[in-house]
């Protein structure tokens, strides 16, 4: 480099700035077109084919007649049916649960950051080991959940209700009625990430507000309402976008504890998509489902998106 | 990134990267910013380079660098038949100082993986492959056709002559051979001896009847603690697959011999699902699955379940755990005797660069030294027919000769390329049925009427709801 170049380098800090900026940006660079845009477009032209994902030579172009199939497919309606299930059940339910939790942590108690801890600490501590915990919850005969309902309807019965003595708990995972609510149940235990944001913007709403509305006569519902809420919404625009799109996408659940049954009661989309795709060997099918998935779920956000200017407050604007 | 020297070049950048980094900091410390800002520089493209030997160094050698000169067999199984690949690559080594053989042991999602590798021309050169999933794999034109290497004068091999015939047929694909079996089983009843004795009822024979299975798993249901709940079963149900031998003793078949045609259908088909059924519903002598704390394997290690479906592969860890257990024959039925076999073979893909050696190895794994280690470990019946005694000779404690027995009622289960599709179809609808959510004659409909089904094979007209099976 002669000593001229180096001056301009000097003289230009901004440029040089920038390249330092994309340099230590290019693992994600990298990442990001390598890892994420790259199979998706691969994906967007495999959806055309069909392909048993073992021999290049067997590639055979099918134009629309994997989302022809798709639209034919009771399977793709059933799995439809139950993630859309999951779903707009799961996500406002998960939504309340870590809204209340959050309000709840939210007071200036002692050991407070105690139970802050111990209410996020199910997110940490995710994936398999959770879920084999679960299993056993939901054992309709030996399960924690199914003895305490027990325990309940015992008490009902004592206080004579003849109706409980024979009443029979749910058999939860097992029974084609109950499998999908339990899995909603067990969603509630991983919201202490949306939790964790809740709080932060719990925190963020300034205390003059309610000591004006204090001064107003506002009641606790008045003041949650008319407060609280708009102050928090951008919080709760951001985990609804996210749980939507996260439900859509549940598949480790009912891959881990139901494979899909009974009776495809729990048989989800990705997990449909994944069988067509890693069982039956399927690629471009799974292709073309992995499509139809990302436009249901882009079609959910932007409506979230466009609705948000109704009910989403922003301070700066 | 994988074995060989590269795995040195990555770590020596990263430890240069850490010392350079340590550098860069000192040297701020002592105030010297050039030097400090060099060390930082030299420390991040240090890190940076080892990281893409790390990313890239294997795609790299695969392409461009000197091939891996060992020889490479992949294999799925617990610990235990790890230890047994172990011990068949050191006696092959024996007889064959010079190669090395890289054992490829993959724990988890064993077909997906190898459908990975074979699509990216990576596979292994010798690859260990079950029944199931062997004709979509074929079909693909990936595994080589083994014809010529088993019609050689020197090293070839008469499978039909030295091999059980199931065996050798479920690798045998349109008259071609593409894999060389190695071991397998067929579905047996296994019972608990204990449990038997406790109930006071005689161990089965050389031979049983449904009947006589049927009284035997009632007399060995009870509460035997009085507290109004059964404590110990006869019987636990198994899925569609398990089941296939008892809907071969009613005279069922799922597909015909072609493959192409669905069979279930009559009041043969009827039968067998009706008593599957009424094993739970009528009399009363299997679990449901919850009713089992710990899953069928613990009720019956634990006297809790006296019989259940299984091959050789469920002995090791009976026999690890010291329970008095043996094997039975399947009951026989109206329809007569029979029983499912599952083998597995090696495969060699079509495009390994090591096609001799690979031939090599698979010749010696299937043959008798091999064959009396697999036979050794107990976890499966060795497809060399040479290896029986050696399979029998060694638990006395348990008529293991009796998966031998079978072998001439023994039939292989209905596979095709959709195997995966109908296996999933069948488990859901059957799974309905043990439910009690239809009965048996609405799930043979349901099964006959079946979209995925209906769309690769030839299916019996149902002719609407009143119509009979």
């Amino acid at each position: 480099m002669t000593g001229g170049s180096r001056r301009e380098l000097r003289a230009a800090p901004k440029s040089r700035e920038n390249l330092l900026g994309y340099l230590f940006a290019s693992p994600w660079f990298i990442g990001f077109f390598a890892l994420t845009l790259g199979p998706m477009v691969v994906s967007f032209l495999f959806a055309f084919i069909k392909w048993d994902g073992i021999n290049l030579e067997d590639i055979k172009w099918v134009g629309t007649a994997n989302y022809a199939r798709a639209a034919a497919d009771p399977d793709v309606r059933k799995a439809l049916v139950n993630t859309a299930y999951y779903s707009f059940l799961s996500v406002p339910l998960g939504l309340a649960a870590a809204l209340g939790l959050a309000m709840l942590l939210n007071q200036q108690l002692r050991g407070i950051s105690f139970f802050r801890t111990i209410f996020y600490m199910p997110s940490v501590i995710g994936g398999v080991a959770t879920i084999m915990m679960w299993i056993w919850v939901f054992n309709p005969e030996y399960g924690l959940l199914n003895d305490l309902l027990r325990g309940i309807a015992g008490i009902i019965a004592k206080v004579g209700v003849s109706a409980a003595r024979t009443w029979e708990p749910p058999k939860w995972l097992l029974s084609q009625e109950w499998a999908i609510p339990s899995l909603i149940i067990m969603s509630v235990w991983g919201t202490g990430a949306s939790m964790l944001i809740f709080l932060a913007a719990l925190q963020n709403v300034p205390d003059s507000l309610y000591e004006a509305a204090d001064l107003d006569g506002a009641g606790k519902v008045s003041k949650f309402i008319h407060i609280t809420v708009p102050q928090i919404s951008p919080a709760l625009f951001f985990n609804l976008v996210m749980g939507i799109i996260g439900s859509f996408q549940v598949f480790t659940e009912a891959f881990l504890m139901t494979a899909g049954g009974p009776n495809k009661a729990t048989l989800f989309y990705v997990l449909y998509l994944y069988n067509k795709a890693f069982q039956d060997f399927e690629i471009g099918y799974a292709s073309a489902l992995a499509w139809i998935l990302f436009i249901i779920i882009m079609a959910f956000t932007l409506l979230i998106i466009r609705s948000s200017k109704m009910w989403v407050y922003y301070a700066g604007e | 990134m994988g074995s060989g020297h590269t795995i040195s070049w990555e770590v020596a950048a990263w430890l240069i990267a850490a010392l350079f980094a340590i550098a860069a900091e000192a040297a701020r410390r002592l105030e010297a910013e050039g030097f400090s800002r060099a060390s930082g520089w030299l420390a991040f493209g240090f890190f940076a380079a080892g990281s893409l030997i790390w990313m890239f160094g294997d795609t790299y050698a695969y392409y461009f660098g000197q091939k891996e000169d060992a020889l490479r067999i992949s294999y799925w199984g617990s610990y235990r038949e790890h230890e047994m690949w172990k011990e068949i690559v050191a006696e092959f080594r024996k007889l064959n100082p010079g190669v090395r053989v890289k054992q490829e042991y993959i724990t988890d999602n064993y077909d997906g993986k190898v459908q990975q590798l074979l699509m990216s021309g990576d596979a292994p050169d010798v690859i260990l492959f079950q029944d199931e999933p062997f004709p979509q794999f074929v079909d693909s034109r990936k595994f080589q056709c083994l014809d010529d290497y088993c019609a050689r004068k020197d090293d070839g091999v008469n499978l039909d002559r030295d091999y059980w015939k199931t065996a050798v047929e479920s690798f045998r694909l349109n008259g071609k051979v593409y894999g060389i079996p190695i071991w397998g089983g067929e579905c047996m009843v296994i019972y608990n001896r204990t449990t038997f004795r406790e109930a006071g009822v005689p161990e089965p024979g050389e031979k049983w009847t449904i009947d006589e299975f049927l009284d035997a798993c009632k007399r060995i249901t009870a509460d035997t603690d009085g507290d109004g709940r059964l404590d110990r079963y006869g019987f636990i149900i198994p899925g569609w697959v398990y089941w296939l031998p008892f809907t071969y003793a009613f005279g069922a078949e799922y597909l015909d011999p072609s493959r192409t045609k669905w069979t279930l259908w009559g009041p043969e088909a009827e039968a067998q699902f009706t008593f599957w059924r009424d094993l739970r519903y009528k009399h009363h002598v299997s679990p449901f699955s919850y009713e089992l704390t710990m899953g069928g394997d613990t009720a019956f290690m634990t006297n809790r379940a006296a019989m259940f479906i299984s091959g050789p592969w469920a002995m090791p860890s009976l026999n690890e755990a010291g329970v008095d257990f043996d094997v039975a024959h399947i009951p026989s039925g109206p329809g007569g005797h029979g029983t499912r076999v599952t083998w597995d073979s090696l495969v060699m893909p079509t495009d390994s660069r090591k096609k001799e050696l690979a031939w090599r190895f698979i010749r010696f794994a299937t043959s008798l030294p091999a064959e009396t280690i697999v036979a050794k470990y107990q976890r499966s019946v060795p497809a060399l027919k040479a290896a029986r005694e050696a399979f029998i000779s060694v638990n006395p404690k348990v008529r293991t000769r009796r998966f031998i027995d079978a072998f001439e009622y023994a039939r292989i289960q209905p596979i095709t390329v959709n195997w995966q599709m109908m296996n999933r179809e069948v488990a859901s609808e059957t799974d309905l049925m043990l439910d009690d959510k239809q009965t048996p004659r609405e799930t043979l409909r349901r099964l006959a009427e079946n979209i995925h089904l209906k769309e690769v094979f030839e299916m019996p007209a149902t002719g609407g709801e009143g119509v009979r099976p």
